[in-house]
């Protein structure tokens, strides 16, 4: 019987040399494989303007365009420029909207809490979670 | 110690059977220690639903350390296949991801052990499994499934949580061929 067979250094002392470069080598094609997914960005088509859960607006990023609209608040400035959207002005107290910035890409989200107000580009939203592996 | 052993006894000869009567009971143990490790950790609840920590390959790990590469493929069909029926997931997808993922991983796992096993110890082993086998399912999907290039935003979480996987079933299974001694015989 082998002693310390519970004790985790005693394990680390069982890798060979090639098994730590495996690991080190997965770990950084792990880690740029990150890098080059956040690249690949789906830009969107179009967005959704909902305000107080009602869909009111619906938007093609293409057309350069301003717009206004009355939240629960007061007034929340929607800004279409190069394929991009952001809120250029709002209401509300903390404008969290405004300093979210401009948005292009499908899934992302820019949210107004106080005034009600949710933009959205839309997208075929990606459905692996359906997916079950075993 | 003597009846603790397990002894090789895979043969090559026709004449003679592909194993000895008490290594088949083994594998048959081994297979039903997969299946239960199998079925058991589908409960555990998990993050996303395709992370599993995949500690079935324990069984096929003590396999194939134990008894060869044939033995380790026998027990992983066996076990995949009675684990789909356990799990009434027999022929869905699911089980198409699970068996290809399961194979190519035992294949990889018996070639590097066949040829490098001077290079990589069961730990390393392990961790090219489970690499394998997430990385042949995530193909698969993206091939007949899903058929989207984006599924592979998954694969830097893949690795990453297959190493750890990788490192935790060759744990296990390194205690285990430990305590049968199986490892002074075979190397």
């Amino acid at each position: 019987m082998r002693s310390n067979q519970n004790n985790f250094k005693s394990v680390i002392k069982l890798l060979t040399t090639g098994d730590k470069l495996l690991v080190a080598m997965l770990i950084i094609l792990g880690i740029t494989s990150i890098f080059a997914i956040n690249k690949k960005r789906l830009p969107g088509e179009t967005c959704s303007v909902e305000v107080s859960g009602e869909k009111t607006h619906h938007l093609k990023l293409s057309e350069n365009q301003n717009l206004c609209v009355e939240g629960s608040m007061g007034k929340t400035s929607i800004q279409i420029k190069d394929n991009k959207v952001c809120v250029t002005h709002s209401d509300c107290p903390e404008k969290i909207c405004v300093r979210t910035g401009w948005i292009s890409n499908v899934g992302q989200i820019i949210v107004c809490v106080p005034n009600k107000v949710v933009i959205k580009i839309d997208g075929e939203k990606q459905d692996f979670f359906n997916v079950i592996t075993q | 110690m003597e009846k603790n052993k397990i002894f090789l006894t895979l043969s090559h000869n026709k004449e003679t059977p592909l194993f000895s009567n008490s290594t088949f009971t083994r594998l048959s143990l081994l297979v039903g220690l997969g299946l239960i490790l199998f079925v058991v950790e589908t409960f555990i609840p998990r993050p996303l639903p395709w992370l599993k920590p995949g500690l079935a390959h324990v069984a096929t790990l003590v396999a194939l350390y134990g008894y060869g590469s044939r033995a380790a493929l026998i027990v992983v069909v066996a076990r995949i296949m009675l684990g789909a029926i356990v799990l009434g997931t027999l022929f869905n997808p699911a089980f198409i991801l699970s068996f290809s993922g399961g194979i190519t991983a035992t294949l990889f796992m018996a070639f590097f052990k066949q040829y490098f096993s001077k290079v990589f110890s069961i730990f390393g082993i392990s961790i090219i499994g489970a690499v394998i086998h997430t990385l042949t399912q995530l193909f698969l999907v993206a091939l007949l499934i899903v058929q989207k290039i984006e599924i592979f935003y998954l694969m830097p979480v893949m690795i990453l949580s297959s190493i750890f996987t990788g490192f935790v079933v060759a744990f296990v299974s390194y205690l285990i061929i430990s305590k049968i001694e199986i490892i002074s015989l075979n190397s």
